[in-house]
């Protein structure tokens, strides 16, 4: 399969959107990660923005820089949001207000507690009435998701497809059991074809393939704990626009990524 | 015009009986899976599978226990379909049959105790696991190794119209060539979240839900799992196939339909495009009928806008509860059924239909040949799935 990246984003510490993260990725400058601090995404009307947990915000601002450079807006193209755990703030809300005595649960974090809600959010905001697929694979959950794009816009014709991968750090009490300290978001605006963007080809690999990892030893721990960072060696290549080909591990099966020069 | 996927095997477990035939048997005998529950004192009808305490997940797999599991256990050991999936694993390979299945809670009721236990002493206990019970992705990953498939695994999670669009997606899998044949299906289980989280919403029935009654009062929880096989091949002259699918956002709000159905429109509107048949041809339409005042008004426009108001209709959801992540699965297959053997299941307790709807709602067994049945399924977040099933020309 192949397909055109047109548009890119990304929101993790030390890397808070596409163009000031890029020098880092390219390998130009030393990933300084910091704290992320409170992310506000762009197209949240105020009520929504107010209710919406970091989660939605998160991912949204991702998608919001990926989509730039969708012009004009297209309301009617599919979207992917692919996370291994989705909301994890939210849900220990809730299983904290059910473990007290009376059990609670408040009607809007109930609404909001789907692994969905950044892609329901996300229509709200853009008016978008396309197929909306919200996924998780595991430690995989971002080819997962780059797969699920691309049969989108190669099965049923789509011209451009939306991805968005993300996972947020753990709250403390999940920590031991699933051990992620730092947030990671990213989204890459797909076509079909054309001549705008880099072009990117997935094909399946021997299992016995080696998953390409970062360079940098910062990003390389971050890519190997958070499953959204498993992006990060294709943001890389992107960012240095270097032609690069990728393996990334999928179970217990292998796919190859072909990244070619920017148009 | 997409090329149709047969389901060449299919199992599923829930409220009203083990395996295809004991859901039939229930549909005839008019048996519905609902019943008073009470849990740490929230009291609701609800409708819940007996006997998952003592399903036991095999061999290395007991990592995987949970109730949602061993819920897919069940439904996995029921039908022969592990072996029907055995003998695909013949005819294609491991590493070309890929698992497309849905869940929206996973392993939550598990997690909920987890919690429970921590406010005593402070932290998760340290037996408490999360890739293999509470990770959404536990129940792809219990599954393929399950049946030892070896194809892509994805975990579509979009609230209520997750299993419907673990068949879409399998579909387009197969079309790009990833895989030669799917595992689909959903598994949802009850758990406190979602029992106290539709209270708060004021969305839950007093008694057993009444989808599209007069006196409709709110939707009633219930736990499925339902798997089937998809193949482009069919394997017996009788197979249903999957003949179109269509998917869409509400872009309107979390949780209240789009007052003029627009994405509910748009899904049955692709489907219908997508399988190449005309809105008229449709014999029976399965509702996502949730039961609540303003998802069955919305839904009423949205069928009569796109199909018309003579196609019967009836809703499940009195018969198996809501099985949410499930219920896409679970009535697609209930749609096999009435489509193999020639029924069109009534809307149970449903007694007098609200007459401000204009669907032709089903409240009296009718016994019919049927060709080509369509099937709704609505979502939190505005999403939307509708699937086409019948028999291939």
């Amino acid at each position: 399969m192949r397909c055109q990246i047109e548009g890119v984003g990304i929101v993790a510490p030390g890397l808070p959107d596409w163009s000031s993260a890029r020098p880092c990725l390219a390998g130009d400058s030393i990933w300084q990660p910091g704290a992320l601090g409170r992310v506000v995404a762009p197209d949240l009307p105020r009520t929504e923005a107010r209710r919406a947990t970091q989660v939605v915000h998160l991912s949204m601002t991702a998608a919001a820089q990926a989509m730039a450079a969708a012009e004009p807006p297209d309301t009617a193209m599919p979207s992917v949001w692919s996370s291994a755990d989705g909301d994890l703030i939210g849900l220990e809300r809730t299983c904290l207000a059910l473990a007290e005595d009376p059990p609670w649960a408040s009607p809007h974090r109930f609404q909001n507690s789907v692994h969905n809600t950044p892609a329901g959010y996300w229509s709200i905001a853009t008016g978008c009435r396309g197929p909306s697929t919200a996924l998780a694979g595991g430690g995989d959950s971002f080819v997962a998701g780059l797969v699920e794009a691309m049969t989108l816009l190669t099965a049923d014709g789509a011209e451009r497809c939306l991805l968005v991968v993300y996972d947020e750090a753990s709250p403390p009490t999940l920590e031991r059991v699933r051990p992620v300290a730092e947030s990671f978001a990213t989204a890459l605006l797909l076509r079909a074809d054309g001549n705008v963007g880099t072009p990117l080809e997935l094909r399946k690999a021997p299992a016995s393939a080696t998953p390409t990892a970062c360079e940098d030893a910062g990003l390389e721990r971050l890519r190997a704990t958070n499953p959204a960072a498993r992006a990060l060696p294709l943001l890389c290549a992107l960012a240095a626009g270097r032609a690069q080909t990728l393996v990334l591990p999928w179970n217990d099966t292998a796919y190859e990524l072909q990244l070619g020069e920017s148009a | 015009m997409m090329h149709p996927h047969f389901l060449t095997a299919s199992t599923l477990v829930s409220a009203i009986g083990r395996g295809r035939e004991a859901t039939l048997r229930a549909l005839h005998e008019e048996r519905g899976g609902l019943a008073p529950i009470e849990v740490d004192g929230l009291a609701l009808h609800a409708a819940t599978v007996d006997g998952l305490d003592e399903v036991a997940l095999p061999g290395e797999l007991a990592r995987f226990d949970c109730r949602n599991h061993r819920l897919a256990e069940a439904a996995l050991a029921t039908d022969a379909f592990e072996a029907r999936v055995a003998a695909a694993v013949a005819r294609h390979g491991r590493e070309r049959i890929g698992v497309f299945l849905a869940t929206s809670t996973s392993g939550m009721w598990e997690t909920e105790d987890a919690y429970r236990a921590a406010s005593a002493t402070g932290a998760l206990a340290a037996d408490f696991t999360w890739k293999t019970t509470h990770q959404l992705s536990a129940l792809s990953d219990f599954v393929r190794l399950r049946l030892g498939l070896g194809g892509p695994a994805v975990l579509i999670s979009t609230a209520c119209s997750s299993s419907a669009k673990a068949f879409a997606s399998a579909a387009r899998y197969i079309d790009a060539g990833l895989c030669d044949a799917a595992v689909v299906g959903g598994v949802d289980s009850l758990c406190r979240n979602t029992m106290f989280g539709f209270h708060s919403l004021e969305l839950t029935a007093a008694g057993p839900c009444r989808p599209f009654a007069q006196d409709r009062d709110g939707m009633c929880l219930g736990e499925a799992a339902a798997f089937a096989l998809l193949e482009s091949e069919a394997q017996d002259a009788g197979d249903i196939a999957l003949l179109g699918y269509g998917e869409s956002a509400d872009a309107h709000h979390m949780s209240t339909p789009h007052p003029e159905a627009a994405g509910a429109r748009l899904a049955m509107h692709r489907a219908l495009e997508r399988a190449g048949i005309g809105a008229e041809r449709i014999d029976y339409i399965n509702l996502h009928g949730t039961a609540t005042p303003s998802n069955d008004a919305a839904e009423d426009l949205a069928v009569t806008a796109e199909i018309g108001t003579a196609t019967p209709a009836s809703s499940t959801k009195g018969w198996t509860g809501h099985t949410l992540g499930a219920a896409g699965a679970v009535e697609a297959l209930i749609c096999t059924l009435a489509l193999e053997h020639g029924f069109i299941p009534p809307t149970l307790s449903t007694r007098q239909v609200d007459r401000t709807l204009r669907c032709d709602i089903v409240t009296e067994r009718r016994e019919r040949p049927i060709n080509l049945a369509l099937n709704n399924s609505f979502g939190f977040g505005g999403n939307n799935c509708t699937l086409v099933l019948g028999r291939s020309a």
